[in-house]
């Protein structure tokens, strides 16, 4: 039953004729237009309430009891002392993983990005370590979904027609193989980051050496701790669904396998003998989880992985490697380690400001890397 | 999962039916999704308060009700349709609002005395527009409310007393003495 239906009911022909045209009348009344930046005031909103996670009521029948919340905070108090109490931890550890993640929240900006540069970072690196701090709150749980999605959001709202995330050289080429590892480690199945992603994969593919590798100038004999990056970029979206990764992902990784010295370790090209344990966990994280469907890869893998050194207690600080390295044991098997390493990274008391990234991303990268770390 | 072009989900988008670009919502936040939907209904929202006499904040009224089904997006059920929960959720903030503000007379007042003003230097489509305006303003809420998603909306009898929370035959009567009293007010101008 609807409106005509219920007119041509009506016993009386008049007042079924005189009813239609009056329907017909209202109808006919022309109707206003939304302004044109509606819809993008309503995302907007919607962002920015997705970042607050601000409850409001859903029915107008909600009234909010100041006593309820009340009694609540002191249930949450008391469980959280008592939690401590049944479980004594050390007090750094604790509160330094929580107020990496918090500090993270709280530091933001409106439009779902970090800025580096109000951390003491470059701004340049603003897409990865934006991405970087996204993946570390995506993996810490629900409570910190809101804002890494409003940060993937940012990240798909400002890649470039070409498929780009920004910066130039050295920078262009860690924020597209990052933020396409992240976009697609935190968006399976979702329709705005596929694209975003055929548009990252495809821009990764034109940056691809002849050898296989990928360097800050195209077709310069290859980086292997950047090529590591868009090789995991790679694999991560073709698990999304995008395709044409699987050629240049393998030609990635057959130039990461040649790069593999006999004592497992790998060096940074193919003319240098310079290793370090920051590229070997990327590579070797990478042979890993990427050369899954090839079982002398992954075997390969976990020989970079194992080639690294040990934690030595007094070692000057290095997140990103430290980070990168508890990645790569955790996915080689070998929780002990990685559990050792993170455990030392999220307790630290070091001084950051000796760090060699540090003027990479500032607080912001530290926090991230603490972060991210915890989560594996 | 299998491989899809960049056209194919583009394509996908547009074509996909409001239920399913909910869905995608509810699954993957999806915002692509959601931005479509508010594309589509945007207007219908807006025009659904302005014709509940709300002569400013109509827009913020529609940026509320947008909110709210973005909140409500992990409880969303395909079980009706989109546009009635939608209506259903405008309805909720249009009370909420009233209660709120405690400004319905307000608000009546100033729609005629507003329309009063602007009515002289307006053109006749204008003129309509003001009379049934005016018209629907002297009707009551429930009545009103009846007109505008039968007439206005077009929604189904049942749909209506889903969003109203009434019995189908209290939409029936109320639509047909919200209707003989339109007419009547019309008749007198």
């Amino acid at each position: 039953m609807n409106i005509s239906k219920h007119i041509d009911e009506l016993d009386s022909v008049a007042e079924a004729q005189s009813l239609r045209n009056l329907t017909t009348a209202l109808s006919s009344v022309s109707e206003i237009e939304p302004t044109e930046d509606l819809t993008e005031r309503i995302m907007n909103a919607v962002d920015l309430d997705s970042k607050r996670r601000r409850y409001v009521p859903v029915t107008s029948a909600h009234v909010f009891k100041p006593w309820f919340g009340a009694a609540a905070a002191v249930a949450v108090i008391a469980v959280v002392f008592g939690l401590r109490f049944l479980y004594p931890t050390s007090a750094d550890s604790c509160s330094c993983s929580l107020s990496n993640e918090q500090w993270l929240v709280n530091s933001q900006e409106l439009d779902g990005s970090w800025n580096p540069e109000r951390h003491g970072g470059a701004k340049a690196y603003c897409p990865a370590l934006t991405a970087l701090s996204a993946l570390a709150l995506y993996r810490s749980g629900e409570d910190f979904e809101g804002s890494a999605n409003s940060a993937c959001r940012y990240l798909i709202d400002s890649q470039q027609p070409d498929g780009s995330f920004g910066g130039d050289g050295r920078e262009q080429l860690y924020n597209q193989a990052i933020v396409t590892f992240v976009l697609a480690e935190t968006g399976q199945g979702n329709l705005a980051r596929k694209v975003a992603l055929q548009k990252a994969v495809d821009f990764i593919h034109s940056l691809q050496g002849v050898e296989g590798g990928w360097d800050y100038v195209k077709n310069s004999q290859g980086s292997a701790a950047i090529t590591s990056w868009q090789v995991q970029a790679l694999s991560a979206a073709g698990k999304c669904g995008v395709s044409g990764v699987d050629i240049s992902m393998r030609k990635g990784l057959r130039w990461l396998r040649d790069l593999t010295r006999s004592d497992g370790a790998v060096a940074y090209n193919r003319r240098s003998e310079h290793t370090s344990d920051t590229i070997s966990a990327l590579a070797g994280h990478a042979l890993i989880t990427a050369g899954n469907n090839f079982p002398e890869l992954s075997a390969l893998g976990e020989r970079v992985v194992a080639s690294m050194t040990h934690y030595q207690s007094g070692e000057a600080s290095n997140l990103y490697r430290d980070c990168m390295k508890v990645r790569a044991l955790k996915a080689a098997g070998n929780v002990d380690s990685a559990n050792i390493l993170k455990n030392n990274m999220v307790a630290s008391n070091a001084d950051f400001s000796t760090d060699q990234w540090v003027k990479v991303g500032g607080r912001l990268y530290a926090c991230s890397m603490q972060a991210l770390a915890r989560t594996y | 999962m299998g491989q899809v072009s960049i056209g194919e989900l583009i394509l996908g988008l547009h074509l996909a039916e409001d239920e399913s670009l909910m869905e995608r919502v509810r699954d993957f936040d999806d915002r692509m999704a959601f931005e479509e939907l508010v594309k589509r209904h945007q207007k219908k929202i807006l025009n659904f308060f302005y014709r509940c006499c709300v002569q400013y904040d109509k827009e913020d009224l529609v940026q509320q009700t947008f909110l709210r089904l973005y909140h409500y997006r992990l409880k969303y059920k395909k079980s009706a349709k989109l546009t009635t929960f939608l209506f259903l959720l405008a309805r909720q903030v249009w009370i909420d609002e009233l209660r709120k503000r405690k400004r319905i007379e307000r608000l009546k007042s100033q729609f005629t005395k507003d329309s009063a003003k602007s009515s002289k230097s307006q053109n006749s489509a204008s003129d309509a527009r003001f009379d049934v305006g005016s018209a629907l303003a002297k009707l009551s809420d429930d009545m009103r409310m009846v007109v505008e998603l039968g007439v206005y909306q077009g929604l189904a009898y049942r749909e209506i007393a889903e969003i109203l929370k009434i019995p189908e035959g209290t939409v029936k009567s109320r639509m047909f003495n919200a209707l003989r009293k339109l007419r009547a007010i019309l008749e007198k101008k």
